[in-house]
Order: C-alpha cells, then sequence, then structure tokens
C-alpha cells in the first residue's frame, strides 16, 4: 500500500515538475511548483521528518514561491521572447542528466558498499522535531546563532540593494 | 531520551567574533539613529575597532581552547588568519572613506558589512565542524555580495553584484553537497570525527560517496579562491566592485577559503593526501598560467590586479598542494603579504581613478611619478613585490611556498612556478613604464590623499618591506600556525 | 478538453485522492522499520500520522469548496457575455493598458523581508516543542537570537523599509 501512495505522489510530482518547464505562461510554472513542494513534502512526512515536512510548506512553498511569483511579475517576460533562450533546454538537459546519473550512481554505489542500518526506534518515538531540537540547542548550538548573524547580514542586504532611497 | 546535557560553553574562542559582532551592530543601529548623510566616522569607530579587536585576538596566541563540543577551536592557526582578515578590513575601511565620497555614495551600511564579512570569514578558520565552517562562509558571502554591488548608482557595480551572487550561490551549492555527502559517508560534520571515521575505514579512497564529498568541497573552495578553471567570475566582479571592496575581496575572503581548505582537507582527509595533492597539483599549475597569461593582455588596472590576484592564488595553491609544513606556513606567510601588498596597489588606483570608475587604465599612469614621485615609488613597491622580486614580502612567500614544494618532491610545480613569476614581471613592469617613462597627459588633476588613505599606504609599503627584509619574525609565528596536527 | 489549465486540476484531484487513500489504508500498512521485531505498525507511530488527519480534511474540504463555488456558479449562472462585461474590472471606470504591468521592486523588498523573518520562525519551532526541557538555557540562547534579528527589525524599521515611499 505505501508502494502505491509513494508511486501517486510520485507520479503526481514528476508531472507537476514537468509543468514547471513545459508552461508558456511564467505563473502557471509557479503555481505547479507549488504543487511539487506540497509533493516533497508528503515525502517527508512519508520518511516521518515531519519537521521538513513543515519547512518545505512554510518556506518554500509559503515564501519563496512568493518571491518568485514577484520575480516574475517584475520582470514580465513577454512569452514570445523566452522563445529566443530555447536552445539552453539542450545544454540544461545535459547538465540535469548528468547530475541525475551522478547522484543515483552514488547512492547504488555506496548502498552496496555500506550493510542496512536498522532504525533506532527509540530516537523515532522522540519524533524528529524534538531531535533536531536536541541537536540545536546542544551539538550545533554555535551554527544556530551563527544562523541569526547570517539572517541579520540578509536583511541589511536586501534593504541596501532593494530599497528606493538609502 | 529525556534529560538534555547542554555543552558547557567557553566563549573564548570566538571572542573576537562577538566583539565584531556586536561593533557591527551598534554601527547599523547608530547609522539608522544618527540623523546626516555623511557618515564617515562610522569608519573611524569601526577601524579603531578593528584594531582593538586585533590587538585581543593576537593575546590568545599559544593558547588552545576547542569549544561548543567541538565546532571551533582557537589555535595558532585561527588566530594568524584572523589577523589576516582584520588587517585586510583595516586597510580596506581606511580606503573606503575617500573612494565612497567620491563616488557620492550613501555609506553608512558598508562599515558594518565589513566587519560581519570578517566576522564570517573568522568563523571559517577556526571553525572545526563543517557547519559552523558552511555559516561562516555564507555570512561572508553574503556580505560579499553587497558589499561588491554596493556603489547602486553604478552600473559597473550591479553587475558585479548580480555577477557574484549568481556564481557565488552556485559554488555554494557545491560546497553544500560536498559536505552533505561527506556527512553522509562518515555520519559526523566534526572535522577530527571524519578523520577518526576515515582511520576506521578499510579502503576510503575506494568509498565512492566520500570521494565525491571531498572533491564537491574542494570545487567548492576553489571557487571561492579563484582557481581556475573556477575563476571566470573574477575579472568583472573584481572590476565593477567598488575599489576598496575589490581590495578587500582579493585579500580577505581568498584567505578565508584557504584556511577552510587546509583545515578540512589536512585534518579529515590526511587518508587522501595523495588525492587531493595531485589535484592541487593540477590545479595550481592552471591557475597560475591562465591568470598570467591573460593578466598579460589587459588594460584595464582593476583586471589586470584581478587576473593578478588569480595568478597569486596560483602560487599559493603551490604550496597548499605540497600539503607540508614548509608549504602551509608559506601560505598562511604569503596570504600575510599578499593583503598588504594587494591592498596597496589598489589604494594607488583609487587615488589615480576619477568619478565614476573612469580613469582606471594602465595608459592613465602616464608620467605619474613626474607628478607625484613619492606615490609613484609606493606604488612600485607594491609592483616589485607582486612581481616577487626580493627584498620584499612577494619574494620571500613565493621562496617559502617554492621550497615547500621542493621538499615534497613537486620540484616540476615549483619550476612551473618560477616560470609564471617571471612572465608575471611584464606586466607589472609595464605600469611602472608608463609611470616613469611617459608623459603626464596635460589637464590631469591629481586626487590629494587624505589621511586615512595615507596610512593605509604607510602601513601596507611598511608591511611590504619588513616583511621582505627580516621575514624570520613572521615566518616563526606562520610555522607554528601551520602545525596543524 | 483536457487544456493546461483541467490539466493542473485533474492532478490537484488525484493528488487529495491518493493522500485519501493513503490515510484510509493506513492501518494495514507493513512498516520497513527492522522488520524482525515489529510486523504491523507500531502504536506510536499511528498515533503520529492521525495528528496528520486534520490536514487532509483541510486540505479535502478547502479544495472542494473551491471546485464547488466554482461548478455551483457555472452550472446555475447566467451567462450573457459582451465586450464589456468580460473586460477587467477596474472600480467601474474604463481600463487602461494592460494588465500586465510591471511590478514595482518594492514589493519585492517585503517579500524578502518576509522571507527572512519566516525563517526566523522555522527556528522557534524546534524550541517551541522542547520549551520545558530546555528551560532557562533555551530561553537564553533564543533569547539571544532574537536579539540579533531584532536588531535586524529596528534597523529595518527606522531605515524606512517598511514605509510604502
Amino acid at each position: 500500500m505505501e508502494t502505491l501512495f509513494f508511486l501517486i505522489v510520485s507520479i503526481v510530482a514528476i508531472a507537476s515538475a514537468v509543468m514547471v518547464i513545459a508552461c508558456r505562461n511564467p505563473i502557471n510554472s509557479a503555481l505547479s511548483l507549488i504543487l511539487t513542494f506540497f509533493c516533497l513534502a508528503t515525502y517527508y512526512v512519508m520518511l516521518d521528518a515531519p519537521f521538513l515536512a513543515a519547512v518545505q510548506v512554510m518556506v518554500y512553498a509559503g515564501a519563496i514561491m512568493v518571491l518568485i511569483v514577484f520575480t516574475i511579475m517584475l520582470l514580465n517576460i513577454r512569452i514570445d521572447a523566452t522563445r529566443r533562450h530555447s536552445h539552453m533546454i539542450f545544454f540544461g538537459s545535459i547538465v540535469g542528466f548528468a547530475t541525475l546519473f551522478n547522484t543515483v550512481y552514488i547512492v547504488m554505489k555506496s548502498r552496496a558498499a555500506t550493510p542496512a542500518t536498522t532504525v533506532n526506534v527509540e530516537a523515532l518515538k522522540a519524533g524528529h522535531t524534538e531531535l533536531i531540537g536536541r541537536e540545536m540547542f546542544t551539538n550545533f548550538l554555535l551554527p544556530f546563532e551563527i544562523t541569526s548573524i547570517l539572517l541579520l547580514v540578509a536583511i541589511v542586504g536586501a534593504v541596501v540593494i532593494a530599497k528606493k532611497k538609502i | 531520551m529525556d534529560m538534555i546535557t547542554f555543552p558547557t560553553i567557553d566563549m573564548t574562542p570566538i571572542l573576537p567574533e562577538i566583539y565584531l559582532s556586536l561593533l557591527a551592530m551598534a554601527l547599523l543601529l547608530i547609522n539608522v539613529f544618527m540623523p546626516g548623510r555623511q557618515k564617515g566616522y562610522l569608519g573611524y569607530i569601526s577601524f579603531v575597532g578593528v584594531v582593538a579587536i586585533a590587538v585581543m585576538t593576537a593575546s590568545g596566541w599559544g593558547i588552545e581552547v576547542s569549544s561548543f563540543s567541538g565546532s571551533v577551536i582557537q589555535d595558532k592557526f585561527a588566530i594568524f588568519f584572523k589577523i589576516i582578515f582584520l588587517l585586510s578590513a583595516g586597510l580596506s575601511i581606511l580606503l573606503s572613506d575617500q573612494y565612497m565620497e567620491r563616488e557620492g555614495c550613501n555609506h553608512g551600511e558598508l562599515y558594518p558589512l565589513i566587519l560581519f564579512t570578517v566576522v564570517g570569514m573568522m568563523l571559517m578558520a577556526c571553525g572545526t565542524d563543517l557547519m559552523t565552517i558552511f555559516l561562516g562562509l555564507e555570512v561572508m558571502s553574503v556580505s560579499l555580495y553587497i558589499l561588491a554591488g554596493f556603489n547602486r548608482a553604478n552600473i559597473k557595480s550591479n553587475e558585479s553584484g548580480l555577477k557574484y551572487f549568481l556564481l557565488g550561490a552556485f559554488s555554494t551549492g557545491f560546497l553544500l553537497y560536498g559536505m552533505a555527502l561527506t556527512y553522509g559517508a562518515t555520519g559526523t560534520t566534526r572535522i577530527f570525527g571524519i578523520s577518526g571515521q576515515l582511520s576506521q575505514m578499510a579502503a576510503p579512497a575506494a568509498n565512492i560517496m566520500l570521494l565525491a564529498g571531498m572533491l564537491l568541497m574542494i570545487t567548492g573552495f576553489a571557487f571561492k579562491i579563484a582557481a581556475a578553471p573556477f575563476h571566470m567570475w573574477t575579472p568583472d566582479v573584481y572590476e565593477g566592485a567598488p575599489t576598496p571592496m575589490t581590495a578587500f575581496m582579493s585579500a580577505g575572503p581568498k584567505a578565508a577559503g584557504f584556511a577552510a581548505a587546509i583545515r578540512i582537507l589536512v585534518i579529515s582527509f590526511p587518508a587522501l593526501q595523495p588525492d587531493w595533492s595531485q589535484l592541487f597539483w593540477i590545479l595550481a599549475v592552471l591557475t597560475m598560467t591562465i591568470g598570467n597569461i591573460t593578466a598579460l593582455r589587459q588594460d584595464n588596472i582593476k583586471r589586470m590586479l584581478a587576473y593578478s590576484s588569480i595568478a597569486h592564488a596560483g602560487y599559493a595553491l603551490v604550496g597548499f598542494a605540497a600539503g607540508n609544513e614548509t608549504g602551509v606556513a608559506g601560505v598562511l606567510f604569503y596570504m600575510l603579504s599578499y593583503a598588504f601588498m594587494n591592498i596597496g596597489a589598489f589604494a594607488i588606483v583609487i587615488l589615480i581613478a576619477k568619478k565614476g570608475e573612469t580613469n582606471g587604465t594602465v595608459q592613465d599612469f602616464a608620467g605619474f611619478a613626474f607628478k607625484r614621485p613619492l606615490l609613484a615609488a609606493v606604488m612600485s613597491l607594491f609592483l616589485f613585490s607582486l612581481a616577487g622580486m626580493p627584498p620584499t614580502a612577494g619574494f620571500i612567500g613565493k621562496f617559502y611556498l617554492f621550497s615547500g614544494a621542493v621538499q615534497q618532491g613537486y620540484v616540476w610545480l615549483a619550476i612551473i612556478g618560477v616560470i609564471n613569476s617571471a612572465v608575471s614581471v611584464y606586466y607589472y613592469l609595464r605600469v611602472m613604464v608608463f609611470m616613469y617613462m611617459k608623459n603626464p597627459s596635460e589637464e590631469f588633476e591629481w586626487a590629494t590623499v587624505t589621511a586615512p588613505v595615507a596610512l593605509a599606504l604607510i602601513i601596507s609599503a611598511a608591511g611590504s618591506i619588513i616583511l621582505g627584509v627580516v621575514p624570520s619574525y613572521v615566518m616563526q609565528f606562520a610555522q607554528q600556525a601551520a602545525k596543524l596536527i | 478538453m483536457l487544456d493546461k489549465k483541467n490539466l493542473i486540476k485533474y492532478v490537484f484531484d488525484v493528488y487529495v485522492y491518493s493522500i485519501l487513500v493513503f490515510f484510509i489504508n493506513r492501518t494495514s500498512r507493513h512498516t520497513e522499520y527492522p522488520v524482525e521485531t515489529i510486523l504491523a505498525i507500531p502504536p506510536w507511530r499511528l498515533q503520529m500520522l492521525g495528528t496528520y488527519l486534520p490536514i487532509l480534511l483541510l486540505v479535502i474540504v478547502a479544495v472542494l469548496f473551491g471546485f464547488v463555488t466554482l461548478l455551483l456558479s457555472s452550472l446555475i449562472g447566467p451567462k450573457k457575455s459582451s465586450r464589456i462585461k468580460l473586460a477587467p474590472y477596474e472600480c467601474g471606470c474604463e481600463p487602461v493598458g494592460t494588465a500586465r504591468e510591471r511590478f514595482s521592486i518594492k514589493f519585492y523588498l517585503i517579500a524578502m523581508l518576509f522571507i527572512l523573518f519566516d525563517i526566523e520562525a522555522v527556528f522557534l519551532y524546534p524550541w517551541a516543542i522542547l520549551y520545558k526541557k530546555l528551560g532557562v538555557f533555551g530561553l537564553v540562547e533564543m533569547g539571544v537570537f532574537i536579539l540579533i534579528l531584532f536588531v535586524g527589525y529596528i534597523y529595518v524599521w527606522k531605515k524606512g523599509a517598511l514605509e510604502w515611499d
């Protein structure tokens, strides 16, 4: 049953991903991308990673999509203008397939090399989000605090670059 | 899974970062709460702060502390690099005021951003965890993207910021992917932990995931230090960015890239040293050759210095490829001397150029020596040092780098390096030919040298000479710092 | 019939339906975790996944509501379209120019600031779950985190980036 569900979600994910690059109107592409993100979120739930699923919906399907849609509206590319760059599809697909092949190869190869590890059921019971919280406040306390500096720099940067009068 | 044991926190390794962040945040707030558009005084505050923090950082020499459960470390290696970063930041801050006033930029945010860049670079140098190093690199890069595009009125600066951002984000992706694969192969992000895992593996070189991770990380760092064939962004970004920021970018972040790459490869991947050493051999040759040969054809002085900076990254890679203590010490020494001589050269470029970044070709140096003999002499000193002539800092640095390579048995690499160094003399001397042997154009007005720029010139000139004449004093620190394991 | 717009709707339908199937069959699902020890789904896992049921219901209701209203209005409502009726509504005035105007960069700045503070919220999440166990330590660390971003907030505010200039 799980396999069937996985297959259905995968088909939706791939179909919507194809729509992203096949749509003529960039706004439609962006909307299809939201669907792709939702499918990814479903995968995360199936992998017992609800935190990632929440982040996927909140940050990607929410905030980043807003930015992408705004960008499309800001640039407002005429549909005929997109035609001119269609030769890039060739190079893009080469890079895409190379990356795909690369990833599959690495995963297959290292999967054969290392024996299947047993899942720590106790850890799963505690909950994914709680585990992240634990790591964040113990082993990765410093990276967590640095993140705030990174966000602060990004805030300043957004204002400096995009504000009309500074 | 009930109680959480919190790590004991020792702030010592990141005290400089904390103070710098506090200073930067204070400057941000002063910037918005104080009226007026003249924000030059922020530069003075930040310069004083940088000097004070440099003194504080240096006083930690010899005290080795690891903290945040192995996320950061304070050792001589980190402190040496931190001093380089603070030096390049301090010099660039001194150069900024005059430049920004000339270009008519509102530069209140410039100084906090420079300080944040230094925070990121410092975390790269003292981080012993891939996450810390990555976040440090991101803090540094994001600030640099903004600094490159800071002169919003100038279209070239905008282009520079955008290009840097796109390619930089791409390279960060490589780096992060590499770190993820390394984590997948070893199960830890602590760089000491990785080396421990590697020593337990039967044949780490056969582990594809680990190798791919290392290769991708090297690619990411090669982007950051502008090594060929990942150098394409450098000339455009360096040319368009505000000149003081170009100077900063060529000295500080390059050193930070070397710091993080050396720490990760030398500590985590000693088992794979034959592999990455060969890789750096090729990278070094490519970088030196492409940088120098392309620089021969450049008329724009900033582009020329950009290609020269690629070539210099190549020289430093020679020491890195050697991977022994002499080589690493050579990299440390070279990065320090490069900060002095390159920022000094850019200071002169700032004085020659005019509003809107015009007047920036080699031909515009014509007759400089007749109008301003002292400045021309200082510029000649920097150019000599960049070309690697004795008795300047550049010569000694190259000497240590190449001798490290010879020690490791890479004689051919050292020979290629020396040949490249000889090639580079041509384009440095070309500037001097224009300065000393051509007549100045009549209507030209030379910019006045303000006190901060004069101070920056004095510091960098003094550094270039002192490191060249009495190198042993600094070199002993570099050699201590290079004892990583 | 099956043009792109309809395809999106169709794909979305399939998606929602598949989620439904997944949750109905949840009980008979075999786990992939250490098979020797656990043959059926452990109760804690069922309980965990059960918490997604309200979300699923919400999604279904939302989608159905949208579809049903559109469907009903297209079925029941009279359709007498004329040129003026089909024109975009612009407060009753004559429409001027194209609807595909370029957006101002101002929106972009707001969107970027939104993303940054959104990511801040993501970090609050694990902290909130562990709030009691982390105690004062967590509070202080989170306080530092928020304080640094608060500096950014003050900066943005005083800079006037939140105003519509």
